[in-house]
């Protein structure tokens, strides 16, 4: 940790006499490949380096951020926007008391992406590509991304941070075309690691992935629009949890609007749910899961929270200020994307478990009988104060009497999220792969990494297509 | 340290990588460096999120071994730089050549201006915030919320400099507000409006809330219906190319040069094609100056010009930059794109082929006459799910909201139409343009009215609307409403 710069910085901040203050100084690594049909299409490196600087003054943040050099114009400057939050300050912003930490880590890497050279990655592409190639794919992208984040963390009250974690992803998107028919689908594998990534799922496994995918939907039939009994598979789970729920238990929406707000201890899903978001959320052959968080960026532990427990809602998704705002604990969801932009509320693994009666997939296929199972979800938007979501599904299957049946084209679902909530009729515990549902989570112009493949669920209907 | 020595500052690092690059074995290369200092205004509900930064940074582009890389950073370090350098470098070495790769265009002079408000340098962040106040108004009708408020106001200059002596000095300066109002009449709804501008003063923040006001008025009680089948679909300003949920972003995507040059889209060689009725013409104007994306030059150093992409229904050309330009054995037309005031850092990747700003020309039908030759169909202003459409063959299936049409008259706002199909039956399809055109941020289109599309659709369940009728009622004996 360079300590003198972090004293400066600090030490100028106290001039200002601040409540509280945390400064985020970013050195990370950033490198991007995408290659299109065994062409680089766009390459970049870069080195993302800056500081952010947040303080709390007469109950109000101000917030700025630029280059380090410039510290102490960025300090006057959180104090400009400080004060221009003051003129607007409707309520004092109090923070929960937390746990002090000093701490200095590194995420575990057993390749370590500085020792695999560029050419060596631009490889890994052209493998993911070659695998893509068949007449009827018409066009193949690979897409390589890895992250070193170095940063420091720091506040006025003593924590102290350096830490260094890496995140590598690969994934494929193949186009397929016959007549006037286009499909297009992908596979991602992503983890919190170096590139021992593609010792556990090859180039050539994600490229094949996408292809079959798009060739076998492009021979598909096209599923008729409607409302039908579902069994959604581990990633759609993920999404479901993820998006049309998990949005509106952040609490800095939730203390304002949406679907949840006031719904607290109240039942909002069936009595089998559980819904769960995991900043530590156990190593599955010891893959660190893409969403988890050794601390927050305030320095609170990530941590197992039960957002919905036996369908009863149990507890919003808290920074330190929503925390103290509802009389609770931070649960650890404060995250940032990087230096240039304030902590929000953020999930981290976000999914849907077995509260009672856990039922295996077979069962869940069953209990449905006829219907359609719904797989690979891909993209997905949500109104968290309408509780309308839309979500991309790669694999449809029609279920006949509990049998995985016919393969149809790749849809879209669709439906509002409290009845789906109510219509979830059986889950299962089985956790999914822990290297897809690896995604970038948008909110505020900000997107972290987030994660968590779980089990399939079974919902009485749900609009597809 | 003061901004305009960050400026110095990067003019000296943009020289030192020029040099550097040679020296390391970059045939050419080309710089980029940005200084701009961004006041960034929130309001959601009670709390406000005011933040102020300086977005900075240099990007080098280089060719080396005959192919092109890149590189970027946000630190001024000398040892740095050369770093970012060797890594551009490195980047291209380790790619194939590339024999459709040509040095990075030398200056053409544009006899264009654009006129910028000095103001927008000088402004106080005080002055900011009272402007910005006037966005919340103190009394709202009944039943409408103020959800939330923002404001931008960026303030910069950049530096893109290359081995052929291109050198440009560019400023940059606009601001924007917008505000989102929900309603609580019946199933809660929010509209969002946002205006943008050069010119401090130009917005009037209490018309900016009254308009979005309106249309969350005009879009409140919606009902949800059960219907399934094609319906003629009336496609507003907002629903084509408005900043919130837009369906014609598929189509920008379907007409960008690096797509046709591949195949990877269903509008590659068809140029010359009628691929939409002899009234639709789509323009590219980024020299529409009333427009906060209006730009003299685009994001490799080209002179921008007005861009007939669509003339009469007739495809004329692609969205291209110079690379794609020459594989297509066309003439770049400006459109290599890199960000800037509305959209992050754009030092963080490579000029990318996109859009400035989208003119749509007016047609003949006004817009009270396409609803009234509607006899049940919808007219939709918003869409989810457009980010998981097919941007190859611009299959989409997504659900919006808008009105519902019976017997040509607008019955009743409506939500969760679910709308499938593809953007060039879409375009094939569009029986009605209307004269009047509303302008957006980066935009000015008219309605459209598609003649037949896919539309599916679920009445709530009736636990839910019977919900919502018991929650009304206890709202009205003091009961909080938990959407507001």
């Amino acid at each position: 940790m360079n300590e003198d710069l972090v004293n400066n910085v600090l030490k100028s901040i106290e001039k200002e006499k601040v409540t509280y203050a945390d400064i985020r100084i970013e050195n990370s690594l950033m490198t991007q490949i995408r290659t299109v049909n065994k062409k680089v299409e766009r390459s970049t490196t870069g080195i993302e380096s800056g500081i952010g600087i947040r303080i709390l003054k007469e109950g109000a943040w101000g917030f700025a951020f630029g280059p380090i050099d410039n510290f102490t114009d960025i300090i006057k400057m959180a104090v400009q926007a400080n004060k221009l939050n003051l003129k607007h300050k409707k309520e004092e912003i109090k923070l929960a008391e937390i746990k002090i930490v000093e701490d200095d880590f590194e995420g575990k890497q057993k390749k370590k992406i500085d020792d695999v050279g560029f050419d060596e990655k631009i490889q890994m592409t052209f493998e993911t590509d070659k695998a893509q190639e068949d007449e009827k794919i018409k066009s193949r992208t690979s897409v390589y991304r890895e992250v070193l984040k170095n940063v420091i963390l720091a506040t006025t009250e003593g924590t102290r941070i350096n830490y260094s974690v890496p995140y590598v992803r690969l994934g494929a998107i193949s186009v397929a075309r016959e007549g006037n028919e286009t499909i297009e689908t992908y596979c991602i594998a992503g983890h919190l690691g170096g590139l021992e990534l593609i010792d556990i799922r090859a180039p050539q496994e994600i490229g094949d992935k996408a292809k079959e995918r798009a060739l076998e939907g492009l021979k598909a039939p096209k599923l008729k629009n409607g409302r039908y009994p579902v069994v959604l598979d581990g990633t759609i789970n993920h999404l479901f949890a993820h998006e049309a729920a998990g949005h509106s238990a952040e609490a800095d929406l939730a203390k304002n609007a949406g679907i949840l707000k006031g719904k607290l201890g109240k039942r909002i899903a069936h009595p089998k749910v559980d819904m769960i978001d995991d900043g530590r959320l156990k190593e599955v052959d010891n893959i660190v899961h893409f969403g988890n968080i050794k601390y927050d960026d305030e320095g609170v532990l990530g941590q197992r929270n039960h957002i919905i427990r036996n369908g009863i809602l149990e507890t919003y998704l808290h920074d330190r200020a929503t925390a103290a705002y509802f009389g609770t604990k931070p649960t650890g969801n404060s995250r940032v994307e990087a230096y240039n932009y304030p902590q929000i509320i953020r999930m981290t693994n976000t999914f849907i478990a077995p509260a009672e009666d856990p039922m295996n997939h077979e069962e869940l296929l069953e209990l449905i009988k006829n219907g359609y199972l719904l797989m690979q979800g891909g993209g997905g938007q949500v109104s968290p104060i309408e509780g309308t979501f839309n979500f991309g599904v790669g694999e449809v299957y029609e279920v006949k009497n509990g049998e995985i049946g016919q393969r149809y084209r790749p849809t879209t679902l669709a439906g509002n999220t409290l009845e789906t909530l109510n219509k979830i009729i059986g889950i299962s515990p089985e956790m999914g792969d822990p290297l897809v549902s690896t995604g970038f989570c948008g909110k505020g112009s900000q997107s972290v990494p987030v994660a968590g493949t779980a089990g399939w669920i079974a919902v009485k209907d749900i609009v597809i297509g | 340290m003061s901004e305009n020595s960050l400026s110095i500052k990067i003019e000296k690092a943009l020289e030192t990588g020029l040099k550097y690059a040679k020296k390391a074995g970059a045939s050419h290369c080309e710089a980029y460096g940005v200084n701009e200092k961004a006041y960034n205004l929130e309001i959601e509900k009670k709390e406000p999120k005011h933040n102020i930064g300086i977005m900075h940074g240099l990007a080098f582009r280089v060719i080396a071994n005959d192919a092109l890389g890149f590189a970027y950073t946000s630190s001024f370090q000398e040892n740095d730089i050369k770093h970012t350098i060797n890594l551009a470098i490195q980047n291209a070495k380790t790619q194939k050549k590339d024999p459709d790769l040509k040095p990075f265009p030398e200056l053409k002079e544009t006899k264009e201006k654009l006129s910028l408000d000095k103001k927008l340098y000088s402004i106080k962040p005080e002055e900011i915030a009272e402007i910005f106040e006037k966005l919340h108004l103190e009394k709202l009708p009944k039943n409408i919320h103020f959800l939330f408020s923002f404001g931008f106001l960026g303030s910069g200059e950049s530096f893109l400099k290359n081995s052929q002596g291109l050198d440009l000095h560019e400023k940059d300066a606009g601001y924007g507000l917008g505000i989102g109002y929900l309603s609580s009449h019946g199933y809660p709804v929010y509209d969002i409006h946002a205006e943008g501008s050069r010119k401090l003063g130009e917005l009037d923040p209490e018309i900016i809330a009254k308009t979005t006001i309106s249309k969350v008025l005009e879009s409140a009680k919606p009902k949800t219906m059960s219907v399934a089948g094609e319906y003629p679909v009336i496609i507003t300003p907002e629903g084509s190319y408005g900043a919130f949920g837009a369906l014609f972003g598929v189509l920008t995507n379907l007409l960008r040069g690096d797509k046709a040059s591949r195949g990877d889209t269903v509008y590659a060689d068809r140029i010359g094609d009628q691929i939409a009725p002899e009234n639709f013409t789509l323009i590219d104007d980024p020299l529409r100056k009333d427009l906060v994306t209006s730009a003299l030059y685009d994001g490799e150093g080209v002179p921008t010009q007005r861009t007939k992409l669509i003339e009469k229904g007739v495809l004329q050309t692609y969205y291209l930059d110079s690379y794609y330009a020459g594989k297509l054995n066309m003439e770049s037309n400006g459109k290599a794109t890199r960000g800037g005031l509305f959209s992050g850092n754009p030092v963080k990747g490579p000029p990318r082929i996109g859009s400035f700003a989208t003119i749509i020309e007016p047609g003949d039908s006004s817009v009270e006459e396409m609803i009234s030759e509607t006899k049940e169909g919808f007219m939709l202003k918003s869409f989810m799910g457009i980010h998981m459409s097919d941007m190859s063959s611009g299959r989409f299936a997504v659900t919006g909201s808008g009105w519902y049409i019976k017997n040509g008259e607008k019955r009743y706002p409506v939500q969760d139409i679910s709308l499938s199909g593809t953007i060039p039956d879409l375009l094939k399809g569009i029986d009605m343009i209307s004269k009047e055109r509303k302008k957006g941020i980066n935009n000015e289109v008219p309605y459209l009215r598609v003649e037949k599309l896919n539309v599916t659709a679920k009445k709530l369940d009736f636990k839910v609307r019977f919900g919502i009728k018991i929650l009304k009622l206890l709202t009205k004996f003091g009961y909080p409403n938990p959407y507001t």
